[in-house]
């Protein structure tokens, strides 16, 4: 290892000469490099939508947007009414001025649907009458009573247009699916073998456009608020465009914070303006540089990359911190700055280079991970912490040769006797009752791991938003007042022409619109459930002047076929959306409400069962957004165990490698995994579930804590070998290293608690979670792992001390 | 007269006879459009048509229609009654297609299997066809005044299937038109030598889709300009979603047993 080391020291004091031989060409080629991604900026984009969370051949995936190419989009934006007063004329009024509104103002509009132009299938005398429910207003109260009639009428508005107990009026948003062809690509579509060659990115609406439809529907609600009638918004478009925009809210607040506790650490420890101003111009640059690489790579800021900014700000600054404080203590000796920054970055160099190399293989775990966001980041964040390595072994060395350093006045090093008092008893405790500690750490393990048992994984994208925030209050409103706001779409292919046509499948889709909605699962129930039957006994009734006793589905598959021409005929479109028009596959929509995925997935479950009973032979596929959710939480847990066992494995090589010792390795490893299982406990006692952004803190944690311990065993190493004393060893190392873990700790602690301040809850639980990692973390570096190199080295040598 | 296909072909932009150029934007594009409405188009018509429905696998549906159609004065009346497949053979529609004025058009379908006629009162026309890729608006007579028209700012002709066509933009001067339609603008290429058009792009006012109307086979029956092929492809993007092919066999012009009595509905419950 020596050598290894010395040859490593050699290599870094050749590269800083290097560097500062050619200072100003170093200078510029980091700016350059720099300025190069930074260039690439403008082009970064935010994805939030859940189809970000799956790579593009991931079947779920596949299968929904195939459904999307044949039917559209599945979820809507929903607006919801509460007239206070009640549907008295007013409010009608008011519904088809905001419908109107709506329609000419919203970009992108595939279909707008309310009480407004709800479709009206009835018989006057022999003319079959097509029309929207309210093309003439009501004019007076007859108006409104016959209007109302026709509601009760109709059991396809209930519970999607106007709920049940009619206090809330619905008005639901379909967005396009699919982007326009560009004017200059449209003259080629009458090639018949065109295909198109667009990425599903380009290919499908994005955020930007979902932001913009957001945009456009708040300005139009703004201007129709009224103190009768209530307005929410909801829906899983809006649940996006609001995820979108509360990323941006907790940018805009954490990378300020992050910079703020960055200079006020680095004024508090160097006392001088170069030793604020390099290493946050260091960390700065080479953030840009990570997020224009991420731009330039086409990789979006999403809820987990999000992360990132405030992350590589508090970790880089590390780097930074390590160099400049040992080149101010040789640069006030020697007065050289260029040496002193040369042999800074030798001594350094290395130790720097291993800790990023650790924090970047804890990130690196993510690479394999099956929910492809969370893999840009394992891809993104490692370069993050390397780039700010180079630009801390490459840019510091320059600039401090570049600009005028102080050395200022010296950092007073005399004890404090206080922290050292604790740290005396520390050592103490730790090798004097070496099992004791063991033990107690052990118990603490042990409680944890029980309180652990009871994290469950979840998937739930309004739980990451403030609980009274609107588009949770929304929500809530729609699932307990309506039952439901997020699609469950069950397509059944019958494998056969027309099968539609018999009447026999019609009434097996008839009757599962009655039996869906009575399935209950894990609190779980679809508010309502429809297809193609409803239109048929719609138009059967019709034909059969209004009767409700003909709202059946015929027993002739010769009349079946011929409504449905009479339905065509009529100008409607509606069929496209109930069949693929071979009338081979139908298509039974379902309105649940928004629940966890983790309960979804046994729901999703019984429904393909019963599908499956009650259309045997027929194939059967789930699709829409809730199966998306339900193979995203298999995906959480796929990719949390790669990379939780990724991370150990390798990790775990590094440490023995670094530390060259089997034993010591993986015995260093008892106290990084301990933090871990700490979180984990603590989750289960705050009743923090395992998701998208909890299931990050593990590996990350690992790779970062694990530096801690690196640090610590290479001094008691060194301080064993001198004294040969296990307390004097351990109190040595814990007043040198001791205090340098505590300090970088604070900054990082600091760093995570920051986004306790965050909007997003998922924000607030993740820097809860790391920050008390890096406590656990801390705690299992000063207790456990003393007393765990006390029970390693007992036999050859004494406990010592004074 | 304006028989089905034949309304297909000249319709396509919406034409009647009502013309002006007082709101043309290009009069030379105008002019072009005022040739294609005049041209002779036939009338007492009789055709066999088979409409070949494709989904986007690549699977078709096929439908066997025989039609009728005659002009009396400014409207137009059809009748079709579907011969196959075999579970609306014997359905019919009848159709009086009002020129100008507020009249809504008049509609009857013939059900055999409840033996009973339905008017049919549907309020607007953009709607599929019969599942086609045609709307119903498609189908009926549009006034050429209701448009504006330029050429296409990226080529003002192009050659099409060996001939050569002016594109021209076709625009409704008024939301009602494109909210009737359901197009908000439409692209036309007008044959030079006998301005017929031939192919079209519609952009509906809802949706994502695009509309690509190509005529394939054009033929001179009994002097008449006549499409015998025409295809109308719906586009998601680049991806087809649905086609239409329609295809006409036996087209006869000027037929006496086609007269104003057989558009009746004492004929359409009579069957084909």
């Amino acid at each position: 290892m020596t050598w290894i080391h010395k040859s490593f020291e050699g290599w870094f004091i050749r590269m800083a000469s290097l560097v500062c031989r050619h200072k100003y060409w170093s200078l510029m080629l980091m700016l350059g490099l720099t300025f190069a991604l930074a260039a690439q900026l403008p082009k970064t984009t935010i994805d939030t939508r859940d189809e970000s969370f799956f790579y593009k051949d991931d079947p779920a995936l596949v299968s929904y947007n195939n459904f999307r190419d044949q039917f559209g989009t599945d979820d809507a934006f929903i607006i919801t009414l509460r007239p206070k007063k009640g549907l008295d004329r007013r409010f009608f009024t008011f519904l088809s001025l905001l419908h109107h509104e709506l329609e000419a103002k919203v970009p992108y509009l595939d279909e707008i649907s309310s009480l407004v132009n709800a479709r009206l299938v009835r018989a006057e005398g022999d003319t079959l009458v097509v029309e929207d429910l309210l093309a003439d207003l009501p004019k007076s109260a007859a108006g409104t009573a016959r209007i109302l009639e026709l509601i009760d009428h109709y059991p396809m508005y209930d519970k999607l247009l106007i709920s049940e107990d009619r206090s809330l009026v619905s008005i639901m948003i379909r967005a396009q699916a699919i982007r326009e062809l560009p004017e200059s690509e449209l003259l080629a579509g009458f090639d018949d073998a065109m295909i198109d060659t667009r990425k599903d990115s380009e290919k499908y609406l994005s955020n930007s456009e979902s932001t913009e439809i957001t945009k456009a529907i708040k300005e139009v609600l703004d201007r129709y608020r009224d103190e009768e009638i209530e307005i929410f918004f909801s829906g899983t478009p809006a649940v996006i465009a609001e995820l979108q925009a509360s990323i941006e809210k907790d940018l805009r607040t954490l990378v300020p914070l992050a910079a703020l506790l960055i200079l006020t650490f680095l004024a508090l420890l160097f006392r001088r303006v170069s030793g604020v101003v390099y290493p946050t111009l260091v960390v700065f640059l080479s953030l840009f540089s990570t997020l224009g690489f991420m731009a330039l790579v086409n990789i979006p800021i999403t809820m987990l990359t999000q992360m990132l900014p405030s992350f590589l700000l508090i970790v880089g600054v590390g780097d930074s911190v390590h160099i400049m404080t040992i080149f101010y203590r040789i640069y006030r000796k020697t007065g050289d700055k260029e040496s002193a920054i040369v042999d800074a970055v030798g001594f350094a160099g290395l130790p720097v280079l291993m800790t990023s190399l650790t924090t970047s293989c804890g990130l690196m775990s993510f690479v394999w991970a099956d929910v492809a966001s969370v893999a840009q980041l394992g891809y993104v964040a490692p370069l993050g912490v390397m780039l700010a390595f180079l630009y801390t072994v490459i840019l510091l060395p320059a600039l401090i040769c570049i600009f005028p350093v102080k050395p200022g006045i010296p950092v007073p090093e005399h004890e404090i006797p206080v922290a050292d008092r604790i740290f005396s008893w520390i050592a103490r405790l730790t090798t004097h009752r070496p099992f004791l500690v063991t033990g107690i750490s052990s118990l603490l393990v042990l409680v944890a791991i029980f309180s652990a048992s009871s994290v469950r994984f979840s998937h739930n994208g309004l739980t990451w938003f403030p609980h009274d925030s609107d588009i949770r209050t929304s929500t809530r409103l729609m699932d307990t007042v309506n039952g439901g706001s997020v699609m469950l779409e069950v397509l059944i292919d019958t494998g056969k022409d027309n099968s539609l046509h018999d009447p026999n499948v019609l009434k097996s889709f008839a009757k599962a619109s009655t039996e869906v909605p009575k399935i209950e699962l894990h609190g779980i129930r679809a508010a309502k459930a429809w297809s193609l039957a409803d239109v048929v006994k719609e138009t059967n009734r019709a034909l059969h002047e209004d009767r409700n006793e003909a709202y059946t589905i015929p027993e002739s598959r010769q009349l079946i076929a011929q409504e449905l021409v009479l339905f065509e005929a009529s100008g409607s479109d509606d069929l496209e959306d109930f069949t693929d028009m071979s009338y081979r596959t139908g298509r039974m929509s379902i309105l649940a409400p928004f629940e966890d995925a983790i309960l979804y997935k046994d729901y999703a479950d019984e429904l393909r069962d019963y599908f499956g009973q009650k259309f045997p032979g027929a194939e059967i596929t789930l699709t829409g957004k809730i199966p998306l959710f339900v193979k995203l939480i298999k995906n959480i847990i796929t990719s949390m165990a790669k990379s939780y066992v990724f991370a150990l494995l390798v990790i775990t090589i590094l440490m023995i490698f670094m530390v060259g010792r089997v034993k010591i390795g993986l015995m260093s490893m008892i106290a990084n995994v301990v933090p871990i299982i700490g979180v984990l406990g603590l989750m289960g006692l705050k009743g923090i579930p395992l998701d998208l952004s909890t299931m990050l803190v593990g590996s990350l944690i690992l790779g970062l804590v694990v530096d801690d311990t690196i640090h610590f065993l290479h001094h008691f190493r060194r301080a064993f070998d001198q004294t040969g004393e296990l307390e004097t060893a351990v109190r040595m190392t814990l007043y040198s290293t001791g205090r340098a873990l505590v300090i970088t700790s604070m900054v990082l602690c600091g760093g995570y608690f920051i986004y306790l301040l965050a909007y997003l809850e998922s924000n607030v639980r993740f820097g809860l979670l790391t920050g008390c990692a890096v406590l656990f973390a801390l705690a299992a570096d000063f207790f456990l792992v003393p007393a765990l190199l006390t029970i390693t080295y007992r036999k050859k040598a004494p406990i010592g001390g004074e | 007269m304006r028989t089905f296909f034949k309304i297909l072909a000249a319709m396509v932009f919406g034409l009647s006879a009502v013309t002006s150029n007082a709101f043309a934007d290009d009069p030379e594009a105008w002019a072009i459009m005022e040739k294609v409405d005049t041209r002779e188009d036939g009338d007492r018509s009789m055709v066999d048509m088979r409409m070949i429905l494709i989904n986007k696998q690549g699977k078709e549906r096929i439908r066997s229609i025989r039609s009728f159609g005659i002009d009396r004065g400014e409207d137009h009346l059809s009748l079709m009654f579907f011969l196959a497949p075999a579970d609306v053979s014997g359905t019919g529609f009848l159709t009086y297609d009002y020129e100008g004025g507020d009249n809504d058009d008049d509609q009857w379908l013939f059900l055999p299997a409840l033996n009973k006629t339905k008017r049919i009162a549907a309020g607007d026309k953009s709607g599929s066809f019969m599942g086609s890729d045609f709307s119903y608006a498609d189908l009926t007579t549009r006034r050429v005044e209701d448009y504006k028209y330029s050429f296409n700012e990226q080529q003002r002709e192009v050659t099409v299937h060996g001939h050569k066509a002016w594109v021209i933009n076709a625009t409704p001067k008024d939301e009602k038109v494109a909210g009737e339609t359901g197009y908000k603008r439409s692209i036309v290429f007008v044959r030079q030598d006998n301005f017929v058009v031939i192919r079209a792009i519609y952009f509906p006012t809802n949706g994502s889709t695009t509309k690509y109307y190509d005529v394939r086979k054009l033929e001179q029956i009994e002097g008449v300009w006549t499409g015998t092929e025409i295809h109308m492809t719906t586009k998601k993007g680049k991806r087809t979603v649905h086609k239409t092919i329609l295809s006409f066999n036996n087209v006869k012009y000027n037929q006496d047993s086609v007269n104003e009595d057989l558009f009746s509905i004492r004929r359409l419950e009579k069957g084909p």
